[in-house]
């Protein structure tokens, strides 16, 4: 069966009728995946008991809607999206929020010398894809990632250095300091040409 | 307008699904395609995110901590998988599992004719408070505590059973070994005996199967446990 693609066992599960005759098919695409879904859900817990049982849903959710997989992508795509979502909204369900929210980075990472934020300033005269491209320059690909993580999909810093396997001293809180700095640094340089280019 | 965070760094409604990420960067090297993703990717700290943290889930090697949780995790995934909620006893019938089981048998069946049958100085002393009643098949042993490894399992004859199969578990459920015959008896097999150590109890149960392959009765589970 090792031969087999993933796609080709799901196929398999359809044309023996689905359950339960095609569970085995199921059953034997499942197992290779336990490790991946078993290590990513043990990343993003960093607990044993609480990963195991994420990683149970996460099949069972799998299972449930095994349905909606037409093969049109890959199952390793679609089972990872699976993991993904679940895990993401289990935590924040279970009130496992990151260290920093939103808010405080809106004060902190884009604080501007007067009180306007960054992000104030820049969308007066900036459109929100030239923001994009300067967050893009600016930022590289690490520090991107740890800034989209924390604030956007609100995963806690502890996770991020699993998922990503930063081994710096300070991980992910690093990165997001660091991404401050070149902002901030970006904004000033920022007003300047602007500054410049209306006098 | 007051803009978040998400506006910046978030989705735009040029991102694309982690599927046709995936998909367009095994498109050609000089395709379209490709060539119009890659300049997104580059862009887009949303999307390259959500493909870094893609390949950590296809890729990620386990460090030797991690390795150590995995196995646990991985080995209740296989005992609870969601697509393995079948009756245990069916799954005799597989062809894989059934083959098995009747290779076993005939093993035992052949090494009886053999050998000539000679005492069993390693079967377990089933005592008369040592049967165990139990839905409707008794069984005989080995059950609680046992002096020696024991070398078969043994119950009592069903009425309208054409065979029985059974299993042996360890205490949490992990499936050790599965087997079938028609008769009331079954050798334990040496794999199995290897794990029967002292101290640790294991789990079996046999169930009673009519020429139907219908359940008509089962054991529960039962244990036992070596003493020394």
């Amino acid at each position: 069966m090792d031969n087999v693609t993933d796609e080709e066992l799901v196929s398999r599960f359809r044309s023996d009728g689905g359950p339960p005759a095609g569970n085995r098919w199921i059953d034997a695409l499942f197992t290779r995946y336990h490790t991946k879904v078993a290590l990513w859900c043990y990343r993003f817990t960093g607990d044993r008991g609480m990963a195991s049982d994420l990683a149970q849903e996460v099949f069972l959710r799998a299972w449930r809607n095994i349905g909606s997989f037409r093969g049109e992508a890959k199952f390793s795509t679609w089972l990872y999206t699976v993991a993904r979502n679940h895990c993401v909204n289990e935590m924040k369900a279970r009130s496992v929020r990151p260290q920093l929210t939103s808010e405080e980075v809106n004060l902190s990472l884009f604080e501007s010398p007067d009180t306007e934020t960054v992000l104030d300033s820049l969308e007066k005269q900036q459109s929100l894809d030239t923001v994009r491209a300067l967050i893009a320059r600016e930022l590289n690909e690490t520090e991107r990632r740890v800034v989209v993580m924390h604030f956007v999909e609100e995963i806690g810093l502890e996770a991020i250095n699993r998922l990503l396997g930063l081994d710096n001293p300070s991980g992910a809180r690093a990165y997001i300091l660091s991404a401050k700095r070149k902002l901030s640094s970006a904004l000033d340089r920022w007003k300047i040409e602007t500054k410049k280019r209306g006098s | 307008m007051e803009r978040s965070l998400s506006d910046f760094l978030g989705a735009s409604p040029h991102c694309i699904s982690i599927n046709e990420i995936v998909a367009s960067l095994e498109a050609p090297p000089d395709s379209e395609r490709r060539r119009r993703y890659e300049n997104h990717l580059a862009s887009c700290a949303s999307c390259s995110t959500e493909l870094e943290l893609f390949r950590q889930f296809e890729s990620a090697q386990p460090s030797a901590e991690e390795a150590n949780a995995l196995r646990e995790i991985v080995r209740r995934l296989r005992k609870d998988s969601p697509a393995r909620r079948e009756p245990w006893w069916s799954m005799i019938w597989k062809p894989r599992v059934l083959a098995t089981s009747l290779a076993a048998a005939a093993a035992v069946v052949a090494l009886v004719v053999v050998v000539d049958v000679k005492p069993r100085l390693n079967q377990p002393e089933v005592k008369a408070g040592d049967v165990m009643r139990s839905s409707e098949l008794v069984v005989i042993g080995p059950v609680g505590e046992v002096q020696s490894v024991p070398a078969e399992l043994q119950w009592k004859p069903v009425a309208g059973a054409a065979s029985y199969q059974i299993r042996i578990m360890e205490i949490d459920r992990t499936e050790l070994w599965r087997g079938a015959t028609s008769s009331t008896s079954i050798a334990i097999p040496d794999a199995v005996k290897r794990d029967i150590t002292p101290s640790k109890r294991l789990l079996w149960e046999v169930a009673a199967i009519d020429s139907e392959r219908k359940m008509i009765s089962g054991s529960g589970l039962q244990s036992f446990v070596l003493t020394k």
